[in-house]
């Protein structure tokens, strides 16, 4: 039993006192500003992060893990006693969760959301203690071309995947490769997009960037939307009855299959997992016709498949270095600072770290039903603060983050000017998460590309002539066609639009 | 993917091909594509199996410019109207505060930076009065204090010097 062996290497690592407490420390803050309504994970991550910088890499990740999970979770809170989904992946948790609400079943619906995240965290942690050995495995097999086929249908899948155009989206991944180049090519050491800004000469900063476009733009619409007196639901007792149990496990155990599935994806994690969960039992469902009207089943297979979701979806980036949605994205920011390069390499060279951060996803989770459930009443407290207030924290704390992760106020003002980006980009029908991925995954693009082509010559022959590259490249052409065929987008659409 | 931002509310029919997403989109591609194109003109393509810095915005900026097209050639049979509510008192508030701290911060210190941010910005929202923005750009400023410089000792100016 290797991988048991391995386990419990992980939780010597993590279960120190000090991480176990930053562990706690990182998903209490998570909770707070993820219950928060209007901010979602990568914006509450962007904006928490200098919290992190000055503690040792281990804590530091595990905080993190802590952080996420809890923005993760701290959004079902308000999906379900105020109505408003404080991130997307929450938004099917709406419709039956904040129902049983009106019902006086509140409680019973925040305990089973709990309780199924949690159940769905542990399961997912063992598919990633799992998986991630043949991952790695494969992954050193992969020469440059092949990581470039990989990435290339790594933003393929993730445009595919998720909604919105898909041309528009590819348009937006391409806007991102190009920001992404901005700054020193460190091969030629030209200046590439720097219009002669000693600030840029480095890049851009991803973590402003990605705190503009996510935090700062969604402040503006906010604001732009009025918001009514919150419709809170009092918390009932916690215990769900026998029958919502017998209804609430299977519809949990289905979650967290789709979910564990769905998130290992390119361009899945949470949001598509609620979605396609929610879908599923709907479709399976002996009493449809509840759904809407506080099924329970509604409420545990999305809650379950989200935190599935999100967690398998750390399977790509730790084994592949291939961040498949934004909030991964953002992790692997996070990483590099604390000069972690998540990729095949992580496992063998560092894997106290690897093994310490699996552990520290379940320690993660358990915090979370810790913290969730008897301290929720302050979290509903936290609900009736003002947005007028909440807002000029948020931007403060923004702006504090964007400073402070190279202490540079140059970094401040391209956080303001991405934050315009982000408010007029859904203007014009374009998706920013696309675009995070672009810039992220760009450096690693060009130089795959770069190497394989000093291999071949200057041919882009090499590209077909490997088959593990060329299966990539087909696969995300055969993707891209898909998408075309009226029935699939129909399909694609409707997945979507369940609300 | 996105697992930020609720999804948009259905597509409005209607309201002409100035009024398409497809078309603005496609302008701004268009738009950003002759920038890519024209400011890496002079970046060098390299030769032979050595690419150089211009190899690949040359191709993201072609494959940008085919996009560009495709999209203004569709916007006429597009149903998406391009949402033209701008809220412009939230957008130059906001960013006019964020600019304020930045220019403020290295210059007078983390505490008078967030208490000036906080009165620029906090028009944004209605129901701000200028008292209730001072008391809550002081507290928050003690508050940032106490979390950033006292318990995490980052490294940011706090005071006039």
């Amino acid at each position: 039993m290797e991988l048991f062996g391995q386990l419990v290497f992980g939780f010597e690592q993590a279960l120190t006192l000090q991480n176990v407490f930053f562990c706690f420390i990182g998903a209490l803050i998570g909770t707070l500003v993820g219950v928060l309504p209007g901010l979602g994970p990568v914006a509450t991550i962007a904006m928490l992060l200098p919290i992190t910088f000055t503690l040792p890499p281990v804590a530091a990740l595990i905080m993190l893990a802590g952080l996420y999970y809890g923005a993760q979770y701290g959004g079902s809170t308000t999906a379900i006693l105020v109505n408003i989904p404080g991130e997307s992946s929450s938004v099917v948790t709406c419709l039956d969760g904040h129902a049983m609400a009106r019902r006086g079943r509140a409680g019973a619906a925040l305990a089973i959301a709990a309780v199924g995240s949690f159940f769905a965290g542990s399961v997912a942690t063992f598919v990633i203690a799992i998986f991630s050995g043949p991952m790695v495995w494969i992954a050193s097999t992969f020469q440059s071309p092949d990581y470039f086929g990989l990435m290339i249908f790594g933003l393929i899948a993730a445009v595919v995947l998720a909604q919105g155009s898909v041309v528009r989206s590819i348009v937006m991944v391409l806007v991102g490769l190009t920001l992404g180049l901005a700054g020193t090519d460190i091969t030629t050491g030209q200046s590439r997009f720097t219009f002669g800004i000693p600030q840029l000469s480095e890049g851009i900063s991803f973590v402003a960037l990605a705190m503009g476009l996510f935090g700062v733009g969604e402040v503006i619409s906010n604001l732009a939307r009025t918001f009514g007196k919150p419709d809170i639901q009092p918390v009932t007792s916690l215990w769900p009855n026998r029958e919502e149990v017998r209804r609430a496990t299977p519809a949990a155990l289905r979650g967290t299959v789709i979910g564990s599935l769905l998130g290992v994806l390119p361009g899945g994690g949470a949001l598509i997992a609620s979605f396609g969960a929610y879908v599923i039992e709907k479709k399976w469902s002996k009493r449809p016709q509840e759904f809407g009207n506080g099924a329970v089943e509604g409420v545990a297979a999305p809650e379950a498949a989200n935190n599935a979701g999100a967690q398998t979806s750390f399977i790509p980036l730790l084994t592949l270095g291939l961040p498949s949605n934004a909030v991964m994205a953002l992790m692997l920011a996070a990483m590099t600072i604390h000069g972690i390069v998540p990729g095949p390499k992580l496992m063998t060279e560092r894997p106290d770290l690897f093994w310490a951060m699996i552990a520290s996803m379940w320690i993660g989770n358990l915090m979370l039903v810790i913290i969730n459930l008897p301290l929720i009443r302050i979290w509903v407290m936290l609900l009736t603060i003002p947005y007028r207030w909440l807002y000029l924290a948020i931007l403060i704390f923004c702006c504090i983050g964007a400073y402070s992760v190279q202490n540079s106020t140059f970094d401040v003002l391209v956080m303001a000017l991405f934050g315009v980006v982000g408010y007029l980009l859904p203007k014009i029908g374009c998706e920013p998460a696309p675009l995070i991925l672009g810039v992220i995954l760009s450096p690693h693009i060009e130089e795959n590309f770069r190497r394989s082509l000093v291999v071949s010559r200057g041919s882009w022959w090499v590209f077909v002539e490997r088959p593990v590259c060329a299966g990539f490249l087909l696969l995300s052409l055969l993707f891209m066609l898909a998408v075309l065929l009226p029935s699939i987008r129909k399909g694609r659409d409707e997945a979507f639009r369940e609300e | 993917m996105s697992s930020e931002g609720a999804p948009r509310p259905p597509a409005e029919i209607g309201r002409g091909w100035l009024g398409k997403t497809d078309l603005w989109a496609g302008v701004a591609t268009l738009v950003f594509a002759a920038s890519v194109l024209f400011i890496s003109a002079d970046y060098g393509l390299g030769r032979g199996g050595r690419i150089g810095a211009g190899y690949v915005p040359l191709v993201i900026g072609v494959l940008l410019v085919g996009l560009g097209l495709l999209l203004v050639a569709r916007a006429g049979r597009s149903l998406e109207a391009v949402d033209t509510n701008i809220a412009w008192r939230p957008l130059v508030l906001v960013v006019c505060g964020i600019v304020t701290f930045a220019l403020l911060l290295e210059r007078a210190g983390l505490l008078v930076a967030i208490v000036a941010t906080v009165i620029v910005a906090g028009p944004a929202a209605y129901g701000n009065t200028l008292l209730s923005l001072v008391v809550s750009g002081v507290l928050l400023s003690a508050f940032s204090w106490t979390l950033f410089v006292h318990f995490l000792q980052i490294a940011i100016p706090v005071w006039w010097h």
